[in-house]
């Protein structure tokens, strides 16, 4: 059990690990192997304190360097659902789940491009967790969206697959149940399951599809979450409107600036911590 | 808590005279593991209103398939031999015991 997980490692995830820990918190600090942050795109950042005319990824490794040095527990995963249970919550990575009594969620701005039809199936032969659902699809013709370049993901799944259809611009995989597509899915069809996709205008049938992304929509992860237009609706404390949850950084709103972000981070782990 | 599987999954489900929760899991499923807790505070608390059972995928692909178990955990309710309600992915607790209300 911990007091505080923080979901998202940019600087506002950073900043709240940071604090929780030297609070004594039993604190831990999730994001995907690949950090999808922000940072890792901005060049020569000049308007951050103690940083001079620095790249985002550079920042960003210092951070995480910071963090190993002073023991903060990192694990890398996409968070796919966070759930209320009586007093506390449970936080799905993978395989794995992670229960703790405060969340601060931290996951930045980047949202996923949503294929048509994608909320309709969900469940229903559409899945985000290759470890989760795989071994339901022993033997069936599946097709695996790669956004996140996860191979051991996509390995998984062909050995249980018959045949698999890997749409993806950067991942190769030589198999020969395996048939590469370089393009976009711009539709799942299906009735009360999913029946086929259409790539580059072909239709492909399948009886089921894996999206392998890295960015979890909002909506999925905390439903019941409270929005302000697209951020996550805070208070000056960085409380959310469901007690327990926090958030900070670039997903509470503009200005989605490094020093907000840290800013924010530290506030919602002095509130998480308050009381624990 | 029973286990279901091919061969007893029409006396046990089908043929109960009460309400019944299956709960469809592997373990190595996070939120399956997740729910597990839950599905078992759910049975002491219902007692001998509720039936609650588990069904391993795994060992138990037939069974799943037949009820479009596609994405895991997915919990149905049968009553008098038929589904009643499918629920996929973790549900928090109060949510499922909204459902179980509704058909008791």
């Amino acid at each position: 059990m911990y007091d505080i997980v923080i979901i998202g490692g940019g600087p506002a995830g950073f900043s709240a690990a940071l604090t929780a820990k030297k609070r004594n918190m039993k604190a831990c600090i999730i994001y995907p192997n690949e950090n999808g942050s922000w940072l890792t795109k901005i060049k020569g950042i000049d308007n951050y304190p103690g940083m001079i005319n620095i790249d985002g990824i550079e920042m960003l490794h210092i951070f995480e360097r910071q963090a190993v040095e002073m023991d903060i527990e990192i694990h890398h995963g996409v968070v796919q659902q966070v759930m209320r249970n009586g007093e506390t919550f449970l936080i799905n990575v993978g395989s794995d789940y992670f229960e703790s009594k405060k969340v601060i969620i931290s996951t930045g701005i980047k949202k996923p491009a949503l294929i048509k039809n994608e909320k309709d199936f969900i469940g229903k032969g559409l899945s985000y967790c290759a470890t989760c659902d795989g071994m339901l699809y022993k033997d069936k013709t599946i097709a695996i969206v790669d956004e996140n370049n996860d191979i051991e993901e996509i390995k998984f799944l062909a050995s249980v697959a018959k045949k698999v259809f890997l749409i993806s611009n950067s991942s190769e995989l030589k198999d020969e149940k395996v048939e590469m597509i370089k393009g976009k899915v711009s539709e799942i069809k299906g009735d009360s399951i999913v029946r086929s996709i259409t790539v580059n205008n072909k239709d492909y049938d399948i009886d089921g599809i894996f999206i392998l992304r890295n960015v979890v929509p909002t909506s999925t992860l905390l439903p019941d979450l409270e929005l302000d237009k697209n951020y996550i609706a805070v208070d000056k404390k960085m409380k959310t409107n469901i007690p327990g949850i926090y958030a900070a950084g670039d997903c509470t709103g503009e200005p989605l600036q490094i020093a907000k972000a840290v800013g924010e981070g530290n506030i919602a782990a002095i509130s998480a911590s308050l009381g624990l | 808590m029973v286990m279901i599987t091919k061969e007893n999954f029409e006396s046990e489900v089908l043929k109960s005279d009460k309400l019944v929760l299956v709960d469809f899991y592997a373990d190595w499923c996070g939120p399956c593991k997740m729910l597990s807790p839950v599905i078992e505070q759910l049975s002491l608390e219902y007692g001998n209103d509720v039936k609650v059972v588990k069904v391993n995928v795994d060992q138990n692909q037939d069974l799943a398939l037949s009820f479009q178990v596609m994405s895991i955990p997915t919990v149905i309710l049968f009553k008098n031999g038929t589904m009643q309600d499918q629920m996929v992915g973790f549900a928090g607790k109060d949510y499922l015991k909204n459902k179980i209300n509704q058909y008791l």
